[in-house]
């Protein structure tokens, strides 16, 4: 007997494990509890009062004037995904993929793969609508869908929702704990949430804001939801958010342009509300979610409102919206209406067309990333005027918690709604590059520049898109980067030191800084004092080395010494000059401000935060890493010392006694001279004109022992130094007596250099001269030549010495 | 002998009229060489500063290096030819015909640098030095060397206005100096310095003939005109 019972058991545990065999488009119809595999291909099924395990074991299901899996009479199915399935509802008629009725919880889990589609007005898990708006009780409403594992891509039918609801219909319960998920609005239907809700009705009826999106939970996965099915919008979006992701904002401004242009227009939300549809409660508390929003809708919230207030029922439009626990998640609204522009959606927050920003809290340890690609904030509420009042509309209450990183950035105003109603948020973890946090006066926010921020990959250097009014918050500490202003000792800041061409500074304590070093540890708002030098161009880093010159004798600023010491000193030239730099910790009267010098004080005032314009400094001086690549330098304290605040640029020339007999030999520049004075029986020739005939083997710095003579010509110098200065000559050029010197008011002599000649020689004798002694054309144009000609042609030259 | 007996009190007067440096008790002397400075005399032989700084730097005077009175002062060839040194070598400073011809920055300098060293030769390198001084102490020292005048010495770029003071990073001019003062020609209350400078202590090879004009003020004497040649 018991054998009997045995085998009768078995036999049945057996026949329930079976595959149901199905021919095309026949109805099956599963009830009870017990364990269930549908596989291969078959039409329909009517899941009726089930609960259990079904498996969905590499099935094909298409729906056939229904919906391709209908789950009814209070079933509560545990859908488990093994290979690949597709479902796919009747396009041509008002049915869902798998249709979930209310009183039913359908909940996926398993290691496989779903495809499912909706048909027509349907959602791809959910329910299908109508054509026109119903009163409530005769909609078709929507029961609980749960995800916990497994791979589902659900995408609407025309005006459905991917997963949630179908046109005309309210959302209920979705919850998702795990595994992938893409899902697809379509045609005004959000990705996740409500179908197209209404464009408007009768108060009473279906006025905007009456269809809501229900409960939407997300603790875990991975979740991506689109506000459309186009995949180049969808391929766009995903170029966005890897954008914002990896902050990489170099191509910012034509992938944005590409995802407004691919933009389906579906006025939906990514997750949230489709088309006219509030977003009553949507919490994620945890996984890796992006949420797309199309024209108006928003990345995570409610969907496009309206502007006219009779279609408009503010009492039920709403969006409360939650990320918290440990969420990553990037929102992301677009629009594909130019005119639209200045007031899509909010990234997360309503739709545009609505009277109110919502409800919105970002808490616990979550990482949000929301990026209006509108005018509109990024979060809170449309830029759009409200269809109530007229009025730009307004959050009822915004909060972030201090543990969030959260970057927002909007083309428009402001990033996030400054005048929500209640705002919460701790201002010092907020910044900006262009604009700052609210786009108004920033004075007393903090950490402006030279910041790192978290991300949701990490500690990251801070960057924003060009043109956004963004918002950071978690922004850190920087990890001890050179000069950017932010030292590795808190409270404490590093600067570059920015140096015109073969100069350095010496700081109180005796250290040399060249161009391109960096100051560490400095106090903030502190004076600290230092004087220019010139470099011995022997020792210079930036150019080719050279032999060291023969020392020359002590006193005149240079060094005598073993090759030890001048190394360590490295300069040649001191400036008497006592300047004072201060890193401030305060901002600029304008960002373009880097360095503010005051004459009086002769003070040079640092600021941390002011952005690096390029235009204002020549690229010269832009930072390049060793690959010769600019380094990002917004946000670098630079010490700018390239201009005539801090040192002369001098030039020198030289004038031989006899060159009137050169002129004469034809053996320099005889032609250009005659050329130049054809008759005019006296010339006294300026500078220009001098420089003009070409008489370069004239020039050379011929300062002893800082720059081999003929190399350049000419010397930047430091103020209240005394220069050796040598007449150097070459073979062509001896008997070298005078030395022109000419010192450049203002900014550098871009001087070319030459190849040094092989053969120098030393004029008889030196001349010294004070540096801060500003030699003007006017001041010595006398001591020019005078050229004359005589009766029968021959050149003369005359000097015209100076008083 | 007798000219020997003539030098020790006028080297007490030279050293009270010679320097600024002690004419600002507040000003702190860290560092101060105050020694007065000793030169070779016209027999050759050659006196070392006596003082104890890490360098001993040295004038190595000739000629007419002597001690002169003129109208009531005393004057010092040997003095006179250093601070021509000084004015050229170390300041920059060419011709000048009198005060108004030099520099503000470098007269400044050079005033600065006499508020705390009798000798610029003397003046140590390799340390950062900073020093600051009253307008009052800089004018004053100004007038002890080249008379009295009415420079604004607030022109120079030693001087910080917000603060009020003149700063100056102290320059590092010690060196050694070779000279002769090859005439020394009184003229009325006017004494005419001509001196030669050398770069060795051979003196074989010759750098500039300076001369150096000297006026009697108040029994001193200031320097009031110079030529380099």
């Amino acid at each position: 007997m018991k054998k009997v019972i045995a085998a009768l058991i078995s036999a049945l545990l057996i026949l329930a494990l079976v595959p149901v065999q199905v021919s095309a488009f026949d109805t099956v119809t599963i009830s009870g509890n017990e364990d269930t595999v549908i596989s291969g291909s078959g039409s329909v099924y009517d899941i009726s009062g089930f609960t259990g395990n079904i498996m969905l074991e590499d099935a094909v299901i298409k729906g056939e004037g229904r919906s391709a899996v209908f789950v009814k009479d209070n079933s509560d199915v545990n859908f488990i995904l093994k290979g690949t399935t597709e479902i796919e509802g009747d396009e041509n008629n008002f049915s869902c993929g798998i249709e979930v009725e209310i009183g039913s919880t359908v909940r996926f889990s398993g290691d496989g793969t779903l495809y499912v589609k909706g048909g027509k007005y349907g959602a791809g898990i959910g329910s299908y609508g109508t054509t026109t708006n119903i009163p409530e009780e005769e909609r078709v409403n929507v029961g609980k869908i749960y995800i916990n594992s497994g791979t589902v891509i659900a995408t609407a039918g025309a005006r459905g929702s991917g997963i949630g609801s179908g046109y005309h219909v309210n959302g209920n319960y979705i919850e998702i704990n795990g595994g992938t998920v893409y899902a697809y609005g379509r045609e005004c239907g959000a990705g996740i949430g409500t179908g197209y809700g209404t464009s408007g009705g009768a108060i009473g009826v279906a006025a905007v804001g009456e269809y809501d999106c229900g409960t939407i939970i997300i603790n875990g996965g991975t979740v991506r939801a689109y506000a459309g099915n186009n995949d180049s919008f969808v391929k766009n979006a995903d170029k966005a958010a890897e954008m914002l992701k990896n902050m990489e904002f170099g191509d910012t401004d034509e992938i944005i342009a590409e995802l407004n242009a691919n933009d389906p227009g579906s006025f939906a939300a990514g997750i949230g509300g489709g088309y006219g549809s509030s977003a009553s409660r949507i919490e994620i508390n945890g996984g890796d979610v992006l949420a797309v929003g199309s024209c108006g809708g928003a990345g995570i919230g409610a969907g496009r409102g309206t502007s006219k207030a009779s279609q408009y029922n503010k009492d039920e439009y709403k969006a409360n919206i939650k990320i918290g626990g440990n969420a990553k998640v990037i929102a992301i609204t677009a629009t594909s209406r130019s005119n639209e522009i200045n007031g899509g959606g909010a990234a997360i927050g309503t739709g545009r067309g609505s009277h109110t920003g919502g409800n919105i809290e970002i808490s616990g340890q979550a990482n949000v990333i929301a990026f209006s690609a509108t005018k509109s904030p990024a979060i809170g509420p449309s830029a759009q005027k409200s269809p109530v009042d007229g009025t730009i509309p307004h959050a009822e209450s915004i909060t972030v918690g201090s543990d969030v990183t959260l970057y927002a950035a909007s083309y428009g105003d402001y990033a996030v709604d400054k005048d929500a109603v209640n705002l919460s948020i701790d201002p010092k973890y907020f910044g900006s590059s262009d604009r700052w946090f609210f786009g108004e006066d920033h004075k007393n926010i903090e950490d402006k520049n030279n910041v790192a921020v978290q991300s949701p990959e990490g500690e990251r250097e801070y960057k924003v898109p060009s043109n956004t009014v963004s918002l950071w918050s978690n922004i850190v500490s920087a990890p001890a980067q050179p000069g950017n202003g932010q030292s590795s000792i808190e409270g404490k800041g590093d600067i570059i030191v920015i140096l015109p061409l073969a100069m350095a500074i010496r700081t109180a304590d005796g250290s040399v800084y060249y161009h391109g070093d960096v100051i560490s540890d400095i106090e903030y708002d502190t004076p600290y004092q230092f004087r220019m030098c010139t470099v011995d161009w022997s020792t210079r880093r930036e150019t080719k080395v050279h032999e060291p010159y023969e020392v020359y004798t002590p006193g005149h600023g240079d060094y005598e010494g073993d090759g030890a010491e001048n190394e360590t000193k490295g300069f040649s030239y001191n400036g008497s000059v006592v300047y004072s730099f201060i890193l401030s910790s305060k901002r600029p009267v304008s960002e373009d401000i880097q360095n503010e010098f005051n004459a009086e004080t002769k003070t040079l005032t640092i600021y941390t935060y002011s952005v690096y314009k390029t235009k204002g400094y020549t690229d010269m001086y832009t930072p390049v890493d060793e690959n010769g690549e600019k380094i990002p330098s917004y946000g670098d304290a630079l010490m700018l010392l390239d201009n005539n605040n801090f040192f002369m640029a001098y030039r020198f020339y030289f004038i031989s006694e006899n060159y009137a007999e050169k002129i004469a030999n034809a053996e320099v520049n005889a032609a250009e001279m005659v050329s130049l004075i054809n008759g005019e029986t006296e010339k006294t020739m300026s500078l220009a004109e001098i420089e003009e005939i070409g008489i370069n083997f004239m020039k050379g710095t011929g300062i002893d022992k800082v720059v081999e003579p003929t190399e350049s010509l000419s010397i930047n110098l430091p103020l209240g130094a005394t220069v050796k200065v040598k007449a150097y000559s070459d073979v062509l050029n001896d008997n070298l007596k005078e030395a022109l010197i000419k010192a450049k008011e203002s900014g550098n002599y871009e001087d070319e250099i030459p190849e040094s000649p092989s053969y120098i020689k030393d004029s008889e004798t030196p001349l010294f001269v004070r540096t801060d002694e500003i030699f003007t054309e006017e001041s010595w144009t006398t001591r020019f030549w005078k050229v004359t000609t005589d009766e029968n042609g021959a050149i003369r030259t005359e000097l015209l010495k100076a008083n | 002998m007798k000219k020997y007996i003539l030098i020790i009190p006028l080297l007490l007067i030279v050293t009270a009229l010679a320097s600024c440096s002690n004419i600002d008790p507040v000003i702190t002397h860290t560092d101060d060489t105050t020694d007065t400075y000793k030169v070779d005399t016209d027999d050759g032989t050659q006196k070392n500063n006596d003082h104890n700084d890490t360098v001993e730097y040295k004038a190595y005077g000739g000629g007419e290096d002597k001690l002169l009175s003129v109208d009531g002062a005393v004057v010092d060839t040997g003095e006179f030819a250093i601070r021509a040194y000084e004015l050229y070598y170390m300041l920059g400073q060419t011709d000048f015909q009198n005060i108004n011809g030099i520099d503000v920055s470098a007269l400044t300098q050079f005033a600065f640098c006499h508020l705390f060293y009798d000798e610029l030769y003397k003046m140590p390198g390799g340390s950062m030095m900073y020093r600051q001084a009253s307008q009052e102490d800089i004018d004053r020292c100004i007038e002890q060397f080249f008379g009295k005048n009415e420079i604004d010495t607030t022109k120079s770029v030693l001087y910080n206005r917000g603060k009020r003071v003149f700063e100056m990073w102290q320059p590092e001019y010690g060196t050694d100096i070779y000279y002769n003062v090859n005439s020394a020609e009184i003229d009325g209350v006017e004494v005419i310095i001509d001196v030669t400078f050398y770069s060795d202590i051979n003196k074989s090879e010759q750098l500039n003939n300076i001369v150096l004009k000297l006026s009697i003020e108040n029994n001193s004497a200031v320097i009031s005109a110079m030529k380099v040649n």
